[in-house]
């Protein structure tokens, strides 16, 4: 009798729980009287009205209601927190994945990022995420890779500072080069320079830019020679320099003729002597990458 | 009659479902004391453990469990567990020599899914969960060893645990102490499989988490201690400032256990894990139970509160006959205790049979809920599993 009474107790206590009605809450759980929840919204998006490639939507409608079942809360699963916008963003772009090959978020390139790969079930990448869950649908797919493919944009008003997110260069003396032709250079990068081939070095930065004001005079190209690196430095003349502005957040530098004998090119944009380069929303690059704005940004490329 | 009774039961349950904290802590204690006053019979995944009233180290060469079994766990789930046993020597077969011997884990699904979207809301497949290889390679006479768990399917290997080992009191990691260095899964509360439960979710201590630390574990007698030093996170988010800290404390009575867990992650927003478990056996009804109550500080981005969450886990068992097993478990998960109506559950109904020696098959059901506003987090499960395990 008394066994019987435990289990009918124990089996009472299995079901006595229930979901949470959801009552005045909103589609994130969270009180509706709480004032909104400080979300980054992108200056240049519109109201949501579904999947978009931002990263706003994307937390909205995929990281924060599925992935952050995991990835969020007292341990995320790998140490990887997506359970709000800022989180998302560091952990995310430009981390390294667990497969040494890969970053967690490639700016750029969609196809060499782990996160794309583990939603789409790449069998590099383990298991398909959501664990346990359905796949992703193919909006919410097809948005992370067209954020990815975009160059991974943050939104304007993200407490992350405006910086340079990739560096690709590629030998290509086309500068008329468009968001969508980019995979052109993309698959040219990979080389091995051979003298006076023209160099281009394109430059994904994470927040929209403004680069309405930006001339070539504002960016610094130098080159070394092949003997002694440090006596033998000179400035790339203007007129071996050129600039395209791909999109508000992608500058393509191209350089041309340069001499059979230099060892290293090197550019240094966001030189607070000359010119700074800003957001649209007036925010100063963070060149030197150190979370205040400002620094120039120095790339460097050994020949 | 029956309605008035509905009526009281829904009543019942409408009210449960506010005070679910203490319903939780009523049922432990329910278990622990009615063990306490009622006959009981003796007779691991943690059930098995609790069933057999033994340590994890009985049956795995991790002390904590999970994993490579070890010689005797290989013969309990070569002869004790399955309907019909084979007649080889699967502790034989995997020793490749004295001192090395190998493991392996292998899970098959087909799974059926719905969810509450109005639109694409069903999947179905076929899908490798996981399949480990394991690796255990002991030095002679000397409490040292090495221990190697790869993941290697589906896609690319994945280590989750590559650690050394030395046994203070020899080759018997159940008995005396050891340090463990390397990269772990830390050990806190039930070690159960299902890595998708609310207490394995939502502290993060689960089978796909592990971890780079130090542990020292401690056996006296019927209870066992673990102090571990970890980086706090798996991967390239580890802040290097910090490390988390956890012990868990454990300890086998002879009709039930009961162990509690605590972990310090002491990052720039610290975490505070901890946890109460109990599991105890009546004749063949076996039950296991875990509340976790868990802090994040600062975790609010509204007004930079901390929040506070609330998880439990109850498993009842009951093994039919030999090879048969059913399971019923039922969870809760509250991801802020200062917010009304925000409550998960998810119910689970498990059958596993294993028919032969080395082959599990599992069929389970899973109703996950959520609040509406969520329709994806609405869903339910069917899944056929297949388990080979050597």
């Amino acid at each position: 009798m008394k066994i019987h009474l435990s289990i009918v107790l124990i089996l009472l206590a299995l079901t006595g729980c229930k979901a949470g009605s959801g009552e005045d809450l909103d589609e994130q759980g969270r009180p509706l009287d709480e004032a909104p929840v400080i979300e980054p919204i992108d200056v240049a998006t519109p109201p949501d009205d579904g999947m978009k490639a931002t990263l706003t939507s994307i937390q909205e409608n995929v990281f924060t209601p599925i992935c952050a079942t995991c990835h969020g809360g007292a341990n995320p699963a790998a140490g990887q927190d997506l359970s709000s916008l800022e989180s998302s963003i560091a952990n995310l772009i430009n981390i390294d994945s667990s497969n040494a090959l890969f970053k967690r978020v490639l700016p750029g390139s969609a196809a060499e990022s782990y996160l794309y790969l583990k939603i789409t079930g790449d069998s590099r990448a383990g298991a398909r995420m959501p664990l346990g869950q359905p796949a992703l649908d193919e909006a919410s797919i097809a948005a992370i890779k067209k954020w990815i493919d975009d160059g991974a944009l943050v939104p304007q008003s993200a407490s992350t500072m405006a910086k340079v997110s990739r560096t690709v260069t590629s030998m290509t003396n086309k500068t008329d080069l468009t968001p969508n032709n980019l995979d052109q250079l993309l698959s040219q990068s990979d080389y091995i320079w051979r003298d006076k081939e023209p160099l281009s070095i394109i430059f994904w930065f994470n927040k929209a830019m403004n680069f309405d004001h930006l001339t070539k005079d504002q960016i610094l190209v130098s080159a070394y020679n092949a003997n002694e690196i440090t006596a033998n430095q000179y400035f790339v003349p203007n007129k071996q320099v050129s600039v395209h502005v791909i999109n508000d957040h992608t500058l393509q530098i191209s350089v041309q003729n340069l001499a059979p004998n230099i060892t290293k090119l090197a550019i240094r944009l966001n030189e607070g002597s000359i010119s700074t380069l800003v957001t649209k929303m007036g925010e100063t690059l963070d060149g030197d990458d150190n979370g205040v704005e400002g620094g120039a940004f120095n790339y460097e490329l050994f020949l | 009659m029956v309605m008035i009774m509905a009526s009281k039961v829904e009543h019942l349950i409408m009210n449960f479902s506010y005070k679910a904290f203490a319903v939780v802590v009523i049922t432990i204690a329910t278990i622990i004391l009615s063990t306490l006053a009622l006959s009981f019979s003796v007779q691991a995944e943690p059930y098995l453990a609790i069933k057999n009233n033994l340590k994890c180290a009985a049956c795995h060469v991790n002390p904590n469990g999970g994993g490579l079994r070890n010689d005797f766990g290989k013969i309990y789930g070569q002869s004790i567990l399955p309907s019909k046993a084979n007649t080889f020597d699967s502790a034989k077969m995997a020793k490749l020599t004295q001192y090395l011997s190998i493991g392996a884990d292998a899970r098959f699904n087909a799974n059926y899914q719905r969810n509450k979207e109005k639109t694409n809301n069903t999947s179905t497949g076929f899908a490798v969960e996981s399949a480990q290889l394991y690796l255990h390679f002991k030095i002679p006479q000397t409490g040292l060893s090495f221990y190697f768990d790869e993941q290697v399917a589906p896609g690319s290997a994945i280590n989750r645990e590559a650690f050394v080992m030395y046994n203070f009191a020899g080759e018997d990691a159940s008995q005396g102490s050891y340090l463990k260095a390397g990269k772990l899964f830390l050990p806190y509360g039930l070690r159960i499989e299902d890595d998708s439960a609310f207490i394995r979710q939502a502290t993060g201590m689960n089978f796909d988490n592990s971890d780079n630390g130090v542990e020292y574990g401690l056996n006296l007698g019927q209870t066992t201690l673990n102090l571990y030093v970890a980086n706090g996170t798996s991967q390239a988010t580890n802040n290097n400032d910090s490390l988390l800290y956890g012990a868990r404390l454990e300890h086998l009575f002879s009709l039930f256990r009961v162990g509690a867990s605590a972990v310090l992650n002491d990052g720039d927003k610290q975490t505070l894990l901890l946890n109460l478990y109990a599991g105890t056996q009546f004749g063949d009804f076996g039950f296991l139970g875990e509340i976790d109550y868990i802090t994040l500080e600062a975790a609010n981005t509204f007004n930079q509160q901390d929040i506070n969450q609330l998880v439990s886990l109850l498993e009842m068992n009951y093994q039919w006959r030999q090879g048969w097993n059913f399971k019923l478990t039922a969870e809760y998960l509250d991801t802020d205790t200062d917010v009304a109506e925000n409550e998960q559950t998810r119910y689970s109904f498990i059958t596993e049979y294993t028919p032969l020696s080395n082959i599990q098959l599992r069929f389970g059901m899973r109703v996950k809920q959520d609040i509406p506003q969520k329709p994806k987090q609405n869903y339910d499960v069917v899944f056929l599993q297949s388990h080979f395990y050597f």
